[in-house]
């Protein structure tokens, strides 16, 4: 499934970066705030303009007519999205991490998933719902009945996508099971019940809703018992691209404050000319170069599939997320009273970066598992 | 370089002599023993409203105006006024009920663990109360707070709200120094009998929702120091109009507004405060400006930093309910020890904001513009009075010209230089630190919390964005942080330090 490496060395894929990025002008600067509630304009239109323009089939494999690039590839173009708005970013996100969870399973056993890439290929299988916000370990699974088929009952919460995804990708455990799988499933089928959509502190332009799910039949993904190893392996891989995202908040921030401190006047000259505001830019600035070198240092290990490369793209998104929490949050201050106001983007800023920092789990999980790592190398 | 011996010395004596900080300590023998029942009083109240009012509404208003922008919460104004909630902290002798003006901190912390954004509809107008009274008119003080409570125990209610940001010009506003160099475009030329006002006002909490618009304008918009005045308009008023309500983060249930006037006539007995008022004392029209946006932040401050304390105290409260159920890897998350340490932490923040806060609002009761109100025989009377002898006794004095130039005298002159200092800085410290104390909890509980935590129906991500505001408005705390070193530092060192006016290439 491996594709080419490092997506800021590769040609093909500053080609990638190049098209996110005037897909980006194009279609979202200056419409941010219009999908930046559930209710308010519809998202399908520019998903499938996304679509079109290819920016969905980046980790999908050149069978299945996609690009066959792996997930640190997106890293690009979700930064190059993200920077002017976080929600398509997260969209993209999401198809690319259930995607992921299928590449996981078809490592080991490649001709069973194929039945599962059919679907998730099929023009309406594109965007894939997921789960993005959380990790199987911290949620309430699905239970799984059925012999010899796969029946699911129970609730997905924050289901990405949700509502208007054929199919999902979604973890479901047996009953008083230790492990879980993954499972395909077709939201238009009986026994499933989207809620409305749900209202979120960040990246709103994917749509989420609460599922639930009542013997809805299901597809398995892989072996039955292995969800855990893919999860793993689709946390570690898709940490890159999460990181890139808070990556591209930040960017996206910097620019806002530093054009904001060239034009607003403050106590007799333009704010930009003030130490303290010049400290606050410095900090934001210093903060993206720092992530720039993480999540390219993150690139490079992750690139070798040592166990260290990996663990080091979960360091990069954890430590990202962090500091995109704070830059945003002082890009706000920058602002003053117009950083608060939805007439700028910085207060967006500051609820996506929030919202991205539970991409695929909570931060303190994270870092749990992350130790977890370590300590079990060292045999302690 | 290491700090010269004489700097040093000024820091530990001049300035942060432990005892000057110890307001709780002091204020034990010099305030009324009773406004521990009033705390207690205001707290147990507070409780009851958050039950039975804002508990039910709090997420449905937040998510109304998500959905409509132009939303007003007017079921909730018309609560707060049946329970009496807009006149209970005016004092007495202006017509209101007269409660112990500290105990509306504990008040407000309590409101604002449920919901700062309402909260703020009761806070705002306190601070359009704060500002009027700031202006030492006491007969028009007396005549629009009597207006307020004859309106708002007749049913209706009537609020005041603080008119002062402008688009091109909010921190130059709130610190003096800064003051001289403000882009305002909001004048009041003289006419006969009046002002005629031209401008516009940004930014202004529950504008659209209050009645009385406390106006901080300018007759001399090159000399905005020397020439600030204050009006009090009505809605309603000829050529004063609102503009567009704000599309803000947060604090959504308090409208922020967008207030205009073009050629609105505002007549002299709405004059509250102007430099000729003050002609006759030993104090400069800019000096008694000064001294004006000076004193009240003094006393409300502290108030936005009880909202703060409020804030941190739901996202700690959130947090800790939130690890009490959930399940992670068979495991409550608050049987583990990391997140317990998280939760005392954020209980710590909790506790330090509230005696911040407190610590403020004993300074105020000995140093501030309501000292007074404070003064044991004072207190004393005041509380044994019936409201209708001050009416008949006491207000008709407000009306004569030496008592306001008394009172004027009493604020403008004859105050201590260093009780100024003392109660400018700690305004600005405890609102800066409560109010990051706020945001620091609700990033804590929404990384404890994970992806539930971002959810509107759960209710803590409300928080986050409500607790922002808070580091904003009222000063951002950067401005609030350079006011507390210029009040409580920059003065002991030497040679003098220049705050507000470094150089830069312009």
């Amino acid at each position: 499934m491996k594709g080419p490496s490092l997506a800021v060395q590769n040609e093909e894929l500053k080609a990638f970066n190049d098209l996110a990025r005037n897909f980006a002008k194009k279609e979202l600067l200056g419409h941010t705030e219009e999908y930046d509630y559930p209710y308010s304009r519809e998202v399908s239109g520019v998903i499938a303009r996304a679509v079109e323009a290819g920016l969905f089939g980046i980790n999908m494999p050149v069978d299945w007519g996609g690009v066959g690039f792996d997930a640190i590839a997106l890293s690009g173009t979700v930064e190059e999205i993200g920077a002017v708005d976080a929600g398509m970013a997260a969209i993209l996100f999401t198809h690319a991490a259930a995607l992921e969870i299928i590449a996981a399973a078809a490592e080991n056993d490649a001709e069973s998933c194929r039945t599962v890439y059919g679907l998730a290929a099929l023009p309406e299988g594109v965007p894939l719902a997921f789960q993005s916000y959380a990790s199987p370990d911290e949620s309430d699974l699905p239970v799984v009945t059925g012999e010899g088929k796969h029946l699911l009952t129970g609730r997905l919460p924050l289901l990405a996508l949700g509502g208007m995804a054929r199919y999902a990708v979604a973890a479901g455990a047996r009953e008083n099971g230790s492990v879980f799988s993954w499972y395909l499933i077709d939201l238009k089928s009986e026994g499933v019940t989207p809620s409305a959509p749900l209202i979120t502190l960040g990246m709103q332009a994917c749509r989420t809703v609460d599922v639930l799910l009542n013997n809805a039949p299901a597809l398995l993904i892989g072996a039955e018992g292995d969800g855990g190893d893919y999860f793993r392996k689709t946390q570690l891989r898709m940490s890159v691209p999460a990181a890139a995202i808070s990556l591209g908040i930040m960017r996206g921030c910097f620019k806002e404050a530093l054009d904001y401190a060239g034009q607003r006047w403050q106590g007799g000259r333009n704010i930009v000319d003030w130490s303290g505001v010049r400290m606050k830019l410095s900090e934001i600035a210093i903060g993206i170069d720092v992530a720039a070198s993480c999540l390219s240092g993150a690139c490079s290990a992750a690139d070798t599939a040592s166990s260290n490369g990996s663990r080091s793209a979960l360091a990069a998104a954890i430590h990202i997320s962090d500091l995109a929490c704070t830059a945003t949050s002082e890009g706000v201050q920058l602002l003053g009273g117009n950083g608060y106001m939805k007439d700028y983007g910085q207060e967006k800023r500051m609820r996506d970066a929030r919202q991205a920092r539970s991409l695929l789990g909570m931060s303190g999980l994270k870092k749990m598992s992350y130790i977890d790592e370590i300590i079990k190398e060292a045999n302690l | 370089m290491a700090f010269t011996k004489p700097v040093l010395s000024g820091l530990s004596h001049r300035s942060l002599g432990f005892l000057d900080t110890q307001n709780s300590l002091e204020a034990q023998h010099r305030l009324p023993a009773r406004i521990k029942k009033d705390f207690n009083d205001a707290l147990k109240l507070a409780r009851k409203f958050n039950d039975e009012v804002l508990h039910p509404m709090h997420l449905e208003t937040d998510r109304k105006v998500m959905e409509d922008n132009d939303y007003l919460p007017l079921d909730f104004i018309q609560k707060a006024n049946d329970w009496g909630l807009y006149t209970l902290w005016i004092p007495k002798m202006y017509g209101g009920r007269g409660m112990n003006m500290l105990s509306l901190y504990t008040f407000m912390e309590e409101l604002a663990s449920v919901c700062v954004g309402l909260a703020n509809l009761i806070g705002a107008h306190y601070l359009g109360v704060s500002v009027l009274c700031s202006s030492c008119n006491m007969k028009v003080t007396n005549r629009i707070l009597r207006d307020v409570c004859r309106e708002c125990e007749s049913g209706n209610p009537c609020l005041i709200s603080l008119a002062w940001t402008e688009p091109g010009a909010g921190t130059d506003q709130v610190e003096a120094p800064l003051l001289a160099k403000a882009k305002v475009r909001t004048q009041a030329e003289k006419v006969p009998g009046g002002y005629k006002v031209n401008g516009s006002k940004v930014f202004i909490s529950a504008g659209h929702l209050s009645t009385w618009h406390m106006l901080i304008c300018y007759e001399d918009i090159r000399k905005p120091d020397e020439t600030m005045i204050m009006l009090a308009v009505r809605t309603g008023m000829k050529g004063f109009t609102f503009g567009h309500k704000e599309h803000k983060m947060g604090q959504k249930a308090c409208v922020a507004s967008e207030l205009i006037f073009e050629d609105c006539f505002v007549p002299d007995e709405n004059v509250c405060h102007s430099g000729d008022q003050v002609t006759d004392l030993n104090i400069s029209a800019k000096g008694a400006a000064l001294k004006i946006i000076g004193m009240f932040p003094a006393v409300t401050q502290p108030g936005v930093a009880s909202l703060g304390a409020g804030v941190a105290r739901a996202a700690c409260e959130a947090a800790i309910g939130y690890a009490a159920k959930k399940r992670v890897g068979g495991m409550r998350l608050i049987d583990q020890e990391w997140v317990q340490l998280v939760l005392a932490e954020m209980y710590a923040n909790v506790m330090t904001a509230r005696a911040v806060y407190m610590e403020a609002a004993y300074a105020a009761g000995m140093r501030s513009m309501i000292r007074l109100l404070f003064d044991k025989v004072m207190f004393t009377l005041t509380l044994y009075t019936p409201e209708w002898m001050f009416t008949l006794f006491v207000a008709p004095f407000f009306t004569l010209e030496f008592v306001n130039r008394i009172y004027r005298k009493l604020n403008f002159e004859w105050t201590s230089a260093d009780d100024e200092r003392h109660m400018s800085g700690l305004g600005s410290m405890t609102k800066f630190s409560c109010t990051d104390l706020a945001v620091k909890n609700c990033a804590l509980a929404l990384d404890l919390m994970g992806a539930d935590g971002t959810r509107h129906d759960i209710g803590a991500e409300k928080l986050l964005r409500d607790a922002k505001l808070l580091q904003i408005y009222e000063g951002t705390n950067e401005v609030n942080r350079l006011n507390l070193f210029s009040q409580h530092i920059a003065h002991t060192i030497t040679p003098e330090v220049r705050v507000f006016e470094e150089g830069g290439r312009s």
